[in-house]
């Protein structure tokens, strides 16, 4: 069956051919092979035994992937020499959810699929033209500090997940081109105000409190950077103060291993190897450290902070 | 007096199918695949590892790391009969049938 491809973009280093424009993505001239299909279409639930009729459906194996949401769309990924990803669009007024899934859950496992693993991390490019990347628990402020960054100066290279990869030829670890918006608590917006970088406010909302927003096209940020620092941000108890503590060794690997998005696939989808591969690579290239912040920290202060650090790797 | 869970002319091997090793800042960190347990290992434990890429039987191992540091034998087979009762039971290790 042939396919019509309207689409071509660049995403997390893989090259993306869909029937249907994204304009969270990166446009892209490549000629190079596909590497993932977006394909739109009927999707049938497979044929297996559940306890009963549920709203969430998802089953994971080796080189496949099903979804199912509720009474508005369901998701197949089935990955041989390329990836196939199709989308039954139950129902159009859902869409924006069903976006937001693509890119969350499905786009794991498409990742995990190709051997590449996301960071669950924001990134900005520093002033020497490298990144550094902040992790943590959701809520803890990833995307607020990379957005009060970005009033700084600092574009955003990457919101909610991170892919990184390995380049033999100067043997360093870069971050590749991402989606292009930003997530941010309702709270967070309203405190942050009008952000000139920010467009398209439409709207999407994932949750009562959650928003999503494009990044203009003027900020983007198009092909790998170098990666130079990786950040944990944690919570810690009222009377302490900021603090940064580097992680080593084991720990290193371990705390890194936390940060990977939808790890939880990794098993299933008998990618444990590739996925420790790729943990050693980051972790015997890239400085880790925790960066602690007690509960009651401004959001001016913790950014004050941040600045002076990351300034200082430069 | 550790557990003897083998004899000393068992031979030992790695399970490298499900194991994997990585040395991150000079420390060692070996993990099982399925349980996704981590284990760290330090110097003389690294070397142990390393020796038992071929597999060798537990004097044989013995043998070469009375000939690598300065201990004596009493020591050297009860402090590596822990290591080893450890990485068999976390099975990063098995006993060859």
């Amino acid at each position: 069956m042939p396919l019509v491809h309207h689409y071509i973009y660049n995403l997390f280093g893989l090259t993306i051919a869909s029937e249907r424009e994204f304009l969270e993505l990166i446009p892209s001239s490549a000629k190079n092979a596909i590497d993932v299909h977006i394909r739109f279409g009927k999707v049938d639930v497979p044929d297996v035994k559940v306890k009963e009729e549920t709203a969430f459906l998802q089953l994971l194996k080796q080189d496949y992937y099903f979804l199912k949401l509720e009474s508005f769309a369901r998701f197949l990924v089935i990955h041989d020499e390329t990836t196939m990803i199709t989308i039954d669009v139950i129902d159009e007024a859902k869409y924006s959810y069903v976006k937001s899934w693509l890119f969350g859950s499905v786009f794991s496992a498409v990742l995990h699929m190709n051997n590449r693993f996301a960071l669950h991390a924001s990134a900005v490019k520093t002033q020497d033209g490298e990144v550094v990347l902040f992790c943590g628990r959701s809520g803890i402020g990833k995307s607020t500090i990379a957005t009060r960054l970005n009033n700084k100066g600092f574009d955003i290279v990457s919101d909610d997940k991170a892919v990184l990869s390995l380049k033999k030829d100067d043997d360093s670890i870069y971050i590749e081109p991402s989606i292009q918006i930003t997530r941010l608590w309702n709270d967070s917006y309203d405190k942050l105000g009008d952000d000139g970088f920010l467009e398209n406010p439409e709207s999407v909302s994932l949750n009562e409190e959650k928003f999503q927003f494009l990044i203009k096209k003027e900020n983007r940020i198009l092909s790998p950077l170098k990666v130079k620092a990786i950040y944990i941000i944690r919570q810690i108890k009222e009377d302490s103060h900021l603090q940064l503590r580097r992680i080593n060794g084991k720990l290193k690997h371990q705390r890194l291993k936390e940060q990977i998005h939808r790890k939880q696939f990794i098993p299933k989808l008998k990618k444990q190897r590739e996925h420790w591969q790729y943990l050693h690579d980051i972790a015997t290239r890239i400085p880790v450290t925790a960066l602690l912040r007690p509960l009651k920290t401004s959001h001016e202060d913790f950014t004050s902070y941040v600045v002076k650090e990351i300034t200082k790797q430069s | 007096m550790a557990d003897k869970l083998f004899e000393d002319s068992d031979v030992l091997k790695r399970n490298d199918e499900d194991v994997m090793f990585s040395e991150v800042d000079g420390e060692s960190v070996i993990m099982h695949m399925q349980s996704g347990r981590y284990f760290g290992l330090n110097s003389v434990s690294t070397d142990i590892w390393n020796h038992l890429e071929n597999k060798v039987s537990f004097s044989e191992l013995i043998e070469f790391l009375m000939k690598e540091y300065e201990v004596n034998k009493e020591q050297c087979t009860n402090e590596t009969r822990n290591i080893i009762n450890a990485l068999l039971k976390l099975k990063f290790l098995a006993i060859q049938d």
